[in-house]
């Protein structure tokens, strides 16, 4: 419903009010003794309050480098937005917020959940003290209002007997408990847009159920833009409203969550949806895997970055990069198999 | 915490029982005694009556059990045999405050430019503040304290004349020692701190605190600062053990009324009962130290709570 109401109204209006990020041609490099790794090459999106995007991909195909850049959270240098990139946040340039207004950007407007809780929480310090480090920075609550303000997160995120736990240090608490916590903390000033960067990869399988359905949960009560960092379409399924299919710093496809599961339209998605284990596999079916490497950022790449990988390539997809092809509403893929003088090809059945 | 601490005293007994021990039967095999520069003046007779005295005609394990006997029964550390008639305690009691004096400033002050060299140098990583740093703890490990201390009289008295080459009394008597003993400590506390800081920078939460908006400030004094200094602490101890030993040899070479330079002292002239009672006074010393600085470790990381593990 929410996202209905949002597409209606980004038709009506040139500016949508709704959008939150607006990010174009993003490019990042990190400058390395070996040469410059180009990490991102070209991203774009966007972002609609209270919408999730999902960035999918294997690990180092740059997303978690493209959310740390929207934050502007990567250390400069070795890292470096390359100019021309575009971060905007309600109308605001990212890119050249000075260090005052970072700070308030950081935490107030934008929030971020990390993957490894046992090692993102500061060991010597008290979960109720982290979460209202935050508070102290952001609002102007005293003392007392912070600690109330922090135990009622801590209840928000479904920690048991919340006034114990915000005493306690982060190794009293199991990993569950502590992503827990990561989300108070990133929740702490009611940011518009949180990132969640594989927020359940250290956790067992019952317990990221539970903090996928609690991010869920916190999103429809706070009305929160997420983007959420994976490399699993099974967490995402049920979880995103779109999904952005990343390789090797660019763009694959991106659509609906509906789009990419019943529709996809690039070979690596097609990989991609067929390493998911299935409950209904025939006995003793060898589990699916995509051969190969994702290239090497640091050598140049002509084009199609997956050309090495891909079962459909042509002599054309080494040369070229492919342009962008619209499939319908908001889907769009990059892949040679659309162009018009490209051979038809089925995808493969076995899903 | 307290059963904890009381397994650790018990241990610390034993361990004072083998180095009383140890000390006792290596300083006996050294050749020479005490009385061996009287023995050439006095007649034989009235020789024999000071080794009676001492009890030094008896085989070596009957003068260990009566010494023995002595310490644990009457808690007695006995007299000087180079000066009849100082008492040990009394000597210790007067001159390790001496040596505590000087040291303390020492290791304050060898502590709070080590560190603070440290995170310099960690904060401006490969550059030439690091470099520097680097430079003078190397310095500082390489160059042995008696190189040190000759080199520093060399410069601020005979060349400059800004201080006095040795003696005790006044603060300036204070500047040479110090600044000899410190450069260890700067130099050890610099090289940990820059590595521990650099660690500590790369860990998960501090990016974590850096997503909360927490300024560059806020990061390094709530989140670097105890992680890193946390590391620092359990080598309080090895440096508090560098202090006495550097003592030994800056006491005597700046005649420093202490008790580094009387354990000197007796050792050359082998005064059996002062080697004693000082290797006794420093070993327990160096135990209480560190059990202290162990005790004190559990209280700044809340992730070791002394007893609870039981150890």
């Amino acid at each position: 419903m929410e996202k209905q109401a949002t597409m209606t109204e980004e038709n009506k209006t040139q500016v949508p009010a709704e959008r939150v990020l607006t990010v174009e041609n993003l490019r990042v490099s990190f400058h390395t003794y070996a040469g410059e790794v180009k990490a991102v090459r070209g991203v774009d999106f966007k972002l609609d309050a209270g919408e999730t995007l999902a960035f999918v991909g294997e690990s180092g195909c740059g997303k978690t480098v493209t959310a740390k850049a929207v934050m502007r959270l990567l250390p400069v240098p070795p890292a470096e937005i390359l100019p021309g990139s575009v971060v905007n946040y309600k109308g605001e340039d990212v890119l050249s917020m000075d260090k005052k207004r970072l700070r308030r950007y950081k935490g107030e407007d934008i929030g971020m959940i990390f993957q490894d809780a046992m090692t993102s929480l500061n060991p010597t310090m008290t979960c109720g003290k982290q979460i209202m480090e935050s508070l102290k920075i952001h609002t102007d609550l005293d003392a007392e209002g912070r600690k109330a303000r922090a135990i009622e997160l801590l209840d928000a995120v479904e920690i048991p007997e919340p006034e114990k736990r915000f005493k306690q240090y982060p190794h009293e608490l199991s990993g569950g408990m502590r992503q827990r916590v990561m989300i108070a903390i990133a929740l702490a000033c009611e940011p518009t847009i949180m990132i969640a960067d594989e927020p359940t990869t250290a956790l067992d399988v019952t317990i990221q159920a539970q903090i996928m359905k609690l991010l869920k949960e916190l999103q429809l009560k706070e009305h929160t833009s997420i983007i959420l960092v994976t490399h699993d379409l099974g967490v995402v399924a049920n979880f995103a409203d779109r999904i952005q299919v990343m390789y090797a710093g660019q763009v694959m496809e991106t659509g609906s969550t509906e789009d990419i599961f019943k529709n996809p339209q690039h070979p690596y998605t097609w990989a991609l949806l067929r390493s998911i284990p299935r409950l209904d596999s025939k006995e003793k079916e060898d589990l699916y895997s995509l051969g190969g490497t994702p290239p090497d950022l640091i050598l140049p790449l002509a084009g199609c970055p997956f050309t090495d990988r891909c079962d459909y390539a042509m002599q054309i997809c080494k040369e070229a990069m492919p342009a962008k092809t619209e499939h319908g509403d908001h889907h769009c893929s990059y892949c040679w198999l659309h162009h018009p003088d490209a051979p038809k090809v089925e995808r493969p059945v076995g899903d | 915490m307290l059963q904890y601490s009381l397994k650790r005293i018990l241990m610390m007994l034993l361990t004072l029982f083998i180095v009383i021990t140890v000390t006792f039967f290596m300083m006996h095999s050294i050749p020479g005694d005490p009385l061996a520069n009287m023995a050439k003046k006095l007649p034989e007779a009235t020789l024999k009556n000071y080794y009676a005295k001492y009890g030094l005609d008896k085989p070596v394990p009957e003068q260990y059990k009566i010494f023995m006997k002595n310490l644990i029964v009457e808690g007695d550390l006995g007299e000087s045999i180079a000066y009849p008639g100082r008492s040990i305690s009394r000597t210790i009691s007067e001159t390790a405050p001496v040596s505590a004096q000087w040291g303390f400033v020492s290791l304050i002050i060898g502590l709070v430019i080590g560190i603070a060299l440290g995170m310099i140098a960690a904060l401006n990583r490969n550059s030439w503040p690091d470099y520097l740093v680097s430079f003078i703890a190397m310095l500082g490990v390489c160059l042995p304290v008696f190189t040190l201390a000759a080199l520093l009289q060399l410069v601020f008295t005979l060349k400059l004349g800004w201080l006095p080459s040795s003696g005790w009394g006044t603060p300036a008597h204070f500047a040479l020692p110090v600044m000899a003993s410190a450069l260890g400590t700067v130099a050890t506390y610099a090289r940990y701190t820059r590595s521990n800081v650099l660690e500590v920078l790369n860990q998960d939460y501090i990016l974590t605190a850096e997503a909360k908006g927490v300024s560059r400030g806020g990061i390094l004094t709530k989140h670097v600062m105890r992680n890193a200094m946390l590391p620092l602490v359990t080598m309080l101890g090895p440096r508090i053990a560098a202090i006495f030993t550097g003592s030994f040899l800056l006491e005597k070479m700046f005649s420093i009324p202490g008790l580094g330079f009387y354990f000197y002292n007796s050792v050359t002239s082998r005064d059996y009962t002062m080697i004693i009672g000082t290797t006794v006074f420093y070993a327990a010393l160096f135990m209480v130290a560190n059990l202290v600085v162990d005790l004190l470790y559990g209280l700044i990381d809340p992730r070791i709570r002394v007893g609870k593990r039981g150890l």
